[in-house]
């Protein structure tokens, strides 16, 4: 690429005597960034115009202009955000105000950008609705806890499962129900549902807790191997009152055993 | 044995029986209202109860007292006979259609064989020396035993069923949809057979046994240790061992869980 044979093609350009070839030529270079603003005088002197001048006033219509064009920005804003600016662009400069035309690209830029990086209306949706229906399933999951019908207790302990993240009540409710549910399939479920959240040290030191309160071996035996699975060792001295203890079953005094081994 | 009660016939009436002397008997229970859907809970601590659906409109109770070695010993205390209160303890009442038959004798054991309407919720708890029968009910139903089986057949609704020593059968015509299960024990096999368009999904252990479907079971892969950190809430930990999966497409969560013996899910 011959810089003089480029300037010639510039400045013949932009008289407008260049021929397809010559035209496509330059074109190329533009494209492939070989040729940058600089090498073009005339839009060098542009360039720098726009730093020197100064930003107009708002009148009246240029600021209902202003609106009208985000207005409809806004209303296709379906249409890439890109594209939409290009012709606003466009647009400006028919009425041959590139002054501020320039500011007017900043401050769309400006727009667009903080459109793209805000949540969009249906994101916010999305999170409130995700919202109110997290608090309606745990809503739905306490009272459905107090009812009588064992089913109805099941389901809500099925369902606190389904919230992604355990209140303070949901917790506090598993607990009550693992503790002093009279069925015993209540109980096994509450414990799974309870135990997901092992990884705060509180709901550790309850579940610990929970063993001495628990008469069915079912429940001892599934409470040991949580603490296995947990490696929790203080749960320690829990498991061998349950060995000390005449009711509990020859074969779930066995596990338990194996389970105090696995925890030593 | 009618003639020692007397029923009022209000919305809620109540009876209490208090059966005494004899070792063998029987009692009808009306309901307050026959039109509507009633309720059962029987508990009693040692001996079996078989619960049929059929068409009456009310509940027959027959006892049956087992003579065993810890009978008469505290009726009969250095040569005195007991004249006050029940020996058997066995209780039954009715209030605004919900039966309640109990017996917290720990020391008498005692068969119960019970006929309710079939549309009947149902609540059966024994613990010792005996096994769980119930067949042709619609219904919500829940029991526990301990050494026993729990064999239920013949039924449309929902079951809860948990035991320590026994087998676990259950026979459903229909299930209630949206509604979770469990079916657990220690010795004993969980045998469960589903209409074949049931749509459920399975939580499943057999500690030392196997898991037989006949169901096409598509099997959910464990989360194994999958974490969720909330911004308020704990993490999450999921550390198990269960098999889980679904029936066709997944539905409520039946849970089946045994150490000692297999578990069957059939299709009907």
């Amino acid at each position: 690429m011959d810089k003089d044979e480029v300037r010639s093609l510039i400045e013949r350009g932009e008289q407008g005597l260049l021929n397809k070839q010559e035209e496509k030529q330059l074109e190329t270079w533009i494209e492939t960034g070989k040729l940058d603003i600089d090498d073009f005088p005339e839009l060098h002197a542009l360039y720098q115009s726009f730093e020197t001048t100064g930003i107009p006033e708002m009148s009246r219509e240029s600021d209902r202009g202003f609106y009208d064009n985000l207005t409809r920005v806004l209303k296709r804003q379906k249409r890439s955000s890109f594209t939409e600016i290009l012709d606003w662009i466009l647009v400006v400069n028919k009425n041959h105000s590139i002054p501020w035309a320039y500011s007017i690209l900043l401050l769309a830029t400006g727009i667009a950008l903080g459109w793209w990086l805000k949540p969009t209306p249906v994101d916010i949706e999305i999170t409130n609705l995700s919202q109110e229906v997290r608090e309606m399933k745990e809503v739905m999951m306490l009272s459905l806890l107090e009812r009588e019908s064992t089913s109805d207790r099941l389901k809500a302990v099925n369902l606190s499962q389904e919230i992604p993240e355990g209140s303070v009540e949901v917790i506090e409710a598993l607990f009550k129900t693992l503790n002093g549910d009279e069925n015993v399939n209540v109980r096994l479920a509450a414990l799974d549902a309870v135990a997901l959240y092992a990884d705060d040290p509180e709901v550790r030191k309850r579940l610990v807790g929970s063993i001495g309160r628990q008469e069915s071996p079912l429940m001892q035996m599934a409470l040991a191997e949580w603490m296995v699975a947990l490696q929790e060792k203080s749960s320690l001295g829990e498991l061998r009152r349950i060995l000390k203890d005449d009711d509990t079953p020859q074969e779930v005094k066995k596990k338990i055993e194996e389970s105090i081994e696995v925890l030593i | 044995m009618k003639g020692l009660f007397t029923f009022t016939l209000l919305t809620t009436c109540m009876i209490v029986a208090d059966v005494a002397a004899q070792d063998t008997g029987e009692l009808t229970i009306p309901l307050s209202d026959p039109s509507k859907k009633g309720k059962m809970k029987v508990e009693i601590r040692r001996g079996s109860i078989e619960i049929e659906g059929t068409d009456r409109k009310d509940v027959l109770l027959v006892y049956r007292v087992i003579p065993g070695k810890y009978r008469d010993k505290e009726e009969e205390k250095s040569g005195l006979k007991r004249v006050t209160g029940s020996s058997l303890g066995l209780e039954a009442s009715e209030s605004d259609n919900y039966v309640v038959i109990e017996s917290g004798s720990q020391r008498r054991m005692i068969n119960l064989s019970i006929e309710v309407p079939r549309n009947f919720d149902l609540h059966a708890e024994t613990y010792n020396q005996g096994d769980i029968n119930i067949s042709n009910i619609q219904g919500e139903i829940v029991t526990e035993n301990y050494n026993g089986k729990i064999t239920t057949l013949g039924i449309s609704g929902s079951l809860v069923a948990g035991t320590y020593n026994g087998d676990i059968k259950v026979v459903f015509e229909s299930v209630t949809p949206d509604t979770p299960m469990a079916f657990t024990t220690y010795n004993g096999d969980v045998d469960i057979t589903f209409p074949k368009e049931t749509e459920a999904t399975l939580k499943m252990r057999s500690a030392n046994g196997e898991i037989y479907t006949g169901f096409e079971f598509v099997t959910e892969r464990n989360p194994a240790v999958k974490a969720t950190k909330g911004k308020s809430g704990p993490k999450k930990i999921y550390l198990d061992e269960w098999v889980r999966g679904s029936i066709n497409g997944g539905g409520p969560e039946m849970m089946m869980k045994n150490y000692n013996g297999n578990i069957y899910i059939r299709k009907n």
